[in-house]
């Protein structure tokens, strides 16, 4: 991964600033309803505010007013996304006056929750798809990680869900996760609604751990996330899971 | 002939044959699987399509492509995996490249059949898929993404691989015209001497530095003129590049 380094003041707009309800009422063309909280960010009053929702290459981008006069009451078309399933969404805080395009706060990623459901998302979703004779995979896709199971081998939600496999897997992309955001991303925010803070506050959840490692320090990280990774495997009795596969063949 | 939609058992079936092709015992082209109900089933509405491809370029193959699935708004292709895995079962004796012994060289399975019907990060390395989502994408304008769209049918160009793969930028009218600007010969459509190394002024260190610019600015609310201010100096070469 291309490491990028921030050096421009641009704020990070949490995440729990942001609420976007989906709905798709009747089955008809899909909508969104979007609600944003930036006071206190100290923020220009006449900066101009844009929501984003994307999938794939499908884009769209709407002005939603400034900062000091927001305009979201409304309901903003999804119906070039078709089945809204997938779809992103992104704030931009951004100067249009001298420096033209300069942008000075961002939250990207966000999930639209429907309209009747809770925003609680799962740490780690799991999807079926061919891997070919790949058994699993762990995905980054849009930033965030997936475990993708292969569909070839059969019913994938029943693997996913069977102690054996979560007793071999888990621990293993409980790993990757880690490194991927305190090496590769060399991040240790814990409290910004972003995908890497909450899996930050998980992993520092867990019994019997030492601080988070500085920044910067390879060899700590990675002793941190070892761990990490046995707490995780002793809180959810990972190896009697797998022993009770091995000794009685499957639970 | 009308467009059907392989099912799993069809995917299968062309993922088999697609393996077999680099080995010792090639099979058959497995051309049962186009009208066999096990192996694909038919779409409603229903739409013909031609059976044989005579396109060269990316961009025309997007364009076959578009005019099929225009007349049937109902069918989504780029969310469809059956649908453009049996279109390419259909034209793949058209679009696959042979080697020097007359042998098909398909390469990898997603360049044929998509990894899934909503993984986003290699779409654009199908070849059917890949071409039509950046056309659809800039419908508005087609020319405008030359850079994605000009090459021949069955390569995939340094510029491809470095502005498709990320949402951000093959998404951004400012920055595909600037690819576009800095890469092809408007005279010709091709790619300008040197637009496909690695070096400075390159596809890759404009992915780069896009890359770093996003941090700073809002590239969407840009133009292409102001793009290309921000773009350090190594890129200004092509602006006095010669035609190819």
């Amino acid at each position: 991964m291309i490491r990028r380094l921030n050096y421009t003041g641009r704020k990070r707009i949490e995440h729990e600033r942001v609420k976007i309800n989906v709905r798709r009422p009747g089955g008809g063309p899909a909508s969104f309803t979007a609600a944003l909280d930036l006071q206190g960010m100290e923020l220009p009053l006449s900066a101009s505010v844009f929501l984003e929702a994307y999938r794939q290459t499908t884009f769209r981008r709407w002005v939603v007013g400034t900062v000091g006069h927001l305009q979201l009451g409304r309901e903003f078309d999804l119906e070039e996304f078709g089945e809204p399933d997938g779809v992103q969404f992104r704030v931009r805080v951004t100067q249009l006056e001298d420096p033209h395009g300069l942008e000075l706060a961002e939250a990207d990623q966000i999930k639209g929750a429907e309209a009747d459901e809770t925003d609680r998302q799962p740490l780690l979703p799991v999807c079926g798809r061919d891997l070919d004779a790949l058994a699993w995979r762990l995905d980054f896709e849009n930033g965030a990680p997936l475990l993708v199971v292969n569909e070839r081998l059969g019913n994938w939600r029943a693997i996913a869900g069977d102690p054996a496999f979560s007793a071999l897997v888990l621990p293993a992309a409980f790993r990757v996760v880690c490194r991927r955001i305190l090496i590769d991303e060399n991040q240790r925010e814990l409290d910004d609604g972003s995908w890497q803070s909450l899996w930050l506050r998980f992993a520092c959840s867990l019994p019997g751990l030492d601080p988070l490692p500085p920044e910067d320090s390879r060899e700590e990280a990675d002793d941190w996330i070892e761990q990490a990774a046995g707490a995780f495997a002793r809180v959810h009795r990972l190896d009697d899971e797998f022993a009770r596969f091995w000794h009685e063949g499957g639970s | 002939m009308k467009l059907r939609r392989l099912t799993d058992e069809g995917i299968r079936c062309f993922s088999d044959y697609l393996d077999s092709l680099p080995t010792e015992t090639p099979r058959e082209y497995p051309v049962q699987a186009l009208m066999d109900e096990q192996l694909s089933e038919a779409v409603h509405p229903e739409v013909e399509v031609p059976e044989s491809l005579a396109v060269s370029s990316r961009r025309e193959l997007a364009e076959t492509i578009d005019d099929i699935f225009s007349q049937v708004p109902e069918l989504d292709p780029a969310r469809d995996r059956g649908l453009l895995s049996w279109l390419s079962l259909l034209w793949f004796r058209d679009l696959c490249r042979k080697d020097r012994s007359r042998r098909y060289k398909p390469g990898a399975r997603q360049r044929w059949i998509p990894s899934t019907n909503l993984e986003w990060r290699t779409y654009y390395r199908h070849e059917l898929a890949g071409p039509y989502r950046i056309y659809k994408a800039h419908s508005d304008d087609v020319a405008r993404a030359g850079a994605l769209l000009n090459d021949e049918v069955g390569v995939q160009s340094e510029v491809v691989e470095q502005l498709a793969s990320r949402q951000q930028f093959v998404t951004n009218k400012a920055v595909v015209g600037v690819a576009t600007r800095l890469y092809v010969d408007p005279e010709t459509g091709a790619y300008r001497r040197g637009a496909k190394g690695k070096g400075p002024g390159s596809p890759r260190r404009l992915a780069d530095c896009l890359w770093q610019l996003d941090l700073t600015w809002d590239l969407y609310s840009m133009d292409e003129e102001e793009l290309l201010t921000l773009l350090p100096a190594e890129f200004d070469r092509w602006e006095a590049a010669p035609p190819t």
